[in-house]
């Protein structure tokens, strides 16, 4: 996320970029610390994150809610955009398109079979 | 002819319309069992007549709205899920078949 300035569900799951070195100099300065307090809570899941600077100047922000979770629901905005990144590489932005519009429109659609197409890689969408 | 399941429904009916939006606030009253024609009867009555109109009641803009985002954030699980090793090896099963 620091190098990207954004996390995809690509490069999360990319293991090679896991073992880059540019990621584990930025890997190095996080430390994970297990909080029991916290830990009570479950099943919510919540986080504490501190940061200090070169320079000493700490920032802290504790969220109480995963993004996209009940307590703290994402906008159709954001659901489209993380639909996005999800489904562009696998079916390609025309095909990832078409799937958005039409269940942003579900109401309209006559019948369900018209998804079909839109939820599998064909020839004729492979974006590889 | 009116018999008494349609009386009760039609009393449900009008009692849903008012009483509804009642319906999960923190200080409703808890439904209680109480002989017929008490407190427990009309809220019998009030959820029979919500639960027999839901065919026919439209759901509410925010309910339609987040049900999209729910189809459309699994969807999309769904076919990113079909690159990860699980995804394929069930491709591979189902094709095999």
């Amino acid at each position: 996320m620091l190098i990207d300035k954004t996390l995809t569900f690509r490069s999360s799951h990319d293991r090679s970029r896991m073992h880059d070195p540019a990621t584990l100099r930025e890997r190095a300065k996080v430390r994970l610390v297990a909080d029991e307090e916290l830990e009570r809570l479950m099943p919510r899941r919540q986080a504490t994150v501190e940061i200090t600077l070169v320079d000493g100047t700490r920032f802290s922000e504790h969220v109480d809610a995963v993004r996209g979770t009940a307590h703290n629901p994402m906008t159709r905005e954001e659901v489209v955009a993380n639909a996005r990144d999800l489904v562009t590489p696998v079916l390609g932005a025309t095909t990832c398109a078409g799937l958005i519009e039409q269940v942003s429109a579900l109401e309209s659609v006559k019948d369900v079979r018209e998804l079909r197409p839109l939820l599998q890689r064909t020839s004729a969408n492979d974006p590889t | 002819m009116l018999t008494r399941r349609s009386l009760l429904q039609r009393r449900g009916l009008a009692l849903a319309a008012t009483a509804l939006p009642s319906i999960g606030r923190a200080d409703a009253q808890p439904a209680r069992p109480t002989t017929a024609g008490g407190t427990g009867g009309s809220v019998m009555a009030t959820l029979s007549g919500y639960m027999s109109e839901a065919r026919s009641r439209g759901l509410p803009d925010e309910v339609v709205e987040r049900a999209k985002h729910h189809i459309l954030d699994t969807l999309a699980a769904m076919i990113s899920g079909t690159e990860l090793l699980p995804g394929r090896q069930a491709i591979k099963f189902a094709s095999s078949r």
